[in-house]
């Protein structure tokens, strides 16, 4: 895929497979569930692929950006009577700010210390859900949102599924271009010479800042898209176990390139939530998986398929060249 | 504040302040902060209770059974994981932590596999007839016993950093592997035998602690969680720090608790952490360098 000229390929290949999985859960309300959740899964792992994989800094509070997505959502539902649409940009600027001060305040910490705050902040969010009754509804959570409109009509869940599976292709393509522009370099050199990357004159904790920001934006997606999906809330949806799962998404899948990312949410939901087979020890075999993802393939299930189809891709140009 | 509050605070800083001295010690003899610390303590303690309970073992031999569950856990995690991940990416952190966060996801999983998702109360370990009367406070059996574990862990490690010949080695690995690997240190065993205590110090510390707050598959998060803030608040200039620091942070926790309500426990932890880290990230008792 790196080479020159194929530029359409990762699009186009994508786009089949995002295509492909709409038609493949289309009409089953069960599979549109979890293609659901698996789209929530994403958005987060998407919004930690930025500041975490390709940045370095594992910073934890995903689940209170999910969370701000999600009560946004719900308070613009149950407090006023604006479009539904209105929560996404409000919950992608909240949830934004918020990492941005969050990060703004710890960015001299690094590696455990900046885990260990972080962590604390998304303890402390849960607290602060169940706490302030008032805002949030407290331990009970907001119930009974209303249906979003969509093009004059309430929005049905096939179209909900189909417009996120579609916003989820949009969201790893452009995390894609990202990567590979002067931006994503500066962000992924950060990672292992951020002195260097300070001496190009590129100031790093503003980098950190952005990419924290953009992060945090696309996780709240997840969270409104939660909300829409459940219509209703729970404080305990947004516990910090969540952003363990969220962590380990894009290493299972593959660091290489976002896709992983998404490729680890289909991974996460099927075994965690799908085969019966693993029942309750679903999160048991998907955390030793990583375990052994970290130990042994470091590249992640797509690095190596790529690596397999690199192989194949040059094994019949090479045929060809013999035959002309 | 009631008198009883600070019986507790002793009880709650003993423990953490012991999750912290495992810290510590596998931070001098492998440069690492093992954040799965918390986990091990929390399968002991699970371990401990539902051993007593279901299998109706002698509390002895459940305690004994997850301590050393405690320790293999620890010693797996190194031979398994850390080691490995090290000598592939040779110096850079952020794949040994994401590895060592994996196994504390991880330990837990197993610990709700193996012994079942819900709440345990721990056992404890011995009862008064009249328990002691404190002022208004009455301090129970479990108390006593907390304490005296706690401080006996402590002296003894003292001892065996001082006198013992893999304690002194210790320090020596941790602040410079190389350079200890060129000097002939048994650099590999010595790391073992840091993880190894360190899982030690945290299997006893869950089922010491356990019969006063109870224990289920996810409270090794918090554990490291809070062990972690313990030992930075403490420092690790001295053996004796985490014990400083495990009484600050409790002391910090009830006091806010008390005042404000439970959730202003864990923002108080929060403001805390992060006050800490910023300004005085050396902790309280830092190692000075003369010039």
């Amino acid at each position: 895929m790196r080479q020159g000229g194929s530029a359409w390929v990762e699009p186009i290949v994508t786009l089949a497979l995002a295509i492909a999985a709409m038609a493949a859960v289309h009409g089953s309300p069960y599979l549109e569930a979890v293609a659901l959740l698996t789209c929530t899964y994403a958005f987060i792992a998407l919004g930690m692929y930025l500041p975490f994989i390709m940045g370095g800094a594992l910073s934890m509070a995903y689940n209170a950006y999910l969370g701000v997505g999600a009560y946004a959502l719900a308070l613009i539902a149950g407090r006023s009577d604006w479009d539904l649409a209105w929560s996404l940009p409000i919950g992608m600027l909240i949830a934004a700010a918020t990492a941005v001060l969050l990060g703004f305040a710890t960015r001299r910490l690094s590696g455990f210390y900046l885990a260990a705050v972080t962590l604390l902040f998304g303890i402390a969010f849960t607290t602060w859900l169940v706490d302030a009754e008032s805002v949030t509804g407290g331990s009970g959570g907001l119930q009974g949102l209303r249906v979003p409109v969509f093009a004059g009509r309430p929005l049905s869940n096939s179209t909900l599924v189909m417009l996120t599976i579609l916003a989820v292709w949009i969201v790893a393509l452009a995390l894609s271009r990202l990567r590979n522009s002067p931006f994503g370099v500066a962000v992924r050199a950060r990672r292992r010479a951020a002195i260097a990357v300070e001496s190009c004159g590129i100031p790093v904790s503003t980098l950190t800042l952005v990419s924290l920001g953009l992060g945090a934006a696309v996780s709240s997606v997840g969270g409104s898209l939660f909300a829409v999906a459940n219509h209703a809330i729970l404080p305990e949806s947004f516990a910090v176990d969540l952003v363990f799962l969220c962590i380990f998404m894009p290493l299972l899948g593959g660091q290489d390139r976002p896709w992983g990312a998404v490729l680890g949410a289909i991974l996460v939901v099927t075994f965690t939530f799908q085969l019966t087979f693993f029942k309750e020890t679903g999160s048991l075999f998907f955390s030793l998986a990583v375990l052994l993802v970290l130990v042994i393939a470091p590249r992640g299930v797509l690095g190596y398929v790529l690596i397999g189809l690199q192989k194949l891709w040059k094994g019949t140009r090479g045929g060809e060249t013999r035959h002309g | 504040m009631p008198s009883q509050l600070f019986v507790s605070i002793v009880e709650i800083g003993c423990f953490f302040a012991l999750i912290a001295l495992g810290y510590l010690i596998v931070l001098y003899g492998a440069g690492f902060f093992h954040f799965a610390l918390g986990p091990y303590a929390m399968f002991s303690a699970l371990g401990a209770a539902y051993w007593v309970t279901a299998s109706e073992w002698p509390l002895w031999v459940a305690v004994v059974a997850g301590v050393a569950a405690a320790v293999a856990l620890s010693v797996v995690t190194e031979l398994l994981v850390v080691r490995p991940i090290e000598k592939r990416v040779r110096g850079e952190e952020l794949p040994s932590l994401i590895a060592v966060v994996a196994t504390l996801f991880a330990v837990s999983q197993l610990a709700g596999t193996v012994f079942g998702r819900k709440p345990f109360p721990g056992q404890p370990w011995m009862d008064f007839e009249d328990p002691i009367e404190w002022g208004e406070a009455v301090i129970g059996g479990q108390t006593v016993i907390i304490v005296g574990v706690t401080l006996a862990i402590f002296i003894l490690l003292a001892a065996w950093l001082r006198w013992s010949r893999y304690g002194q080695w210790l320090r020596a690995v941790g602040e410079n592997q190389e350079a200890a690997r060129t000097l002939g240190f048994p650099v590999a065993r010595i790391r073992l035998a840091a993880f190894a205590v360190g899982g030690l110090i945290a299997g006893i510390a869950g089922p010491l602690f356990s019969p006063k707050a109870g224990v289920n598959f996810e409270s090794g998060l918090s554990y490291s969680l809070f062990g972690f803030i313990a030992l930075v608040m403490g420092g690790t200039g001295s053996i004796w720090a985490p014990l400083a620091g495990g009484l600050i942070l409790a002391a910090l926790q009830i006091a806010a608790s008390y005042l404000f309500g439970s959730p202003s426990l864990n923002y108080a932890t929060l403001i805390a952490a992060a006050l800490f880290f910023a300004f005085r990230p050396e902790g309280l008792f830092a190692r000075r360098v003369r010039h």
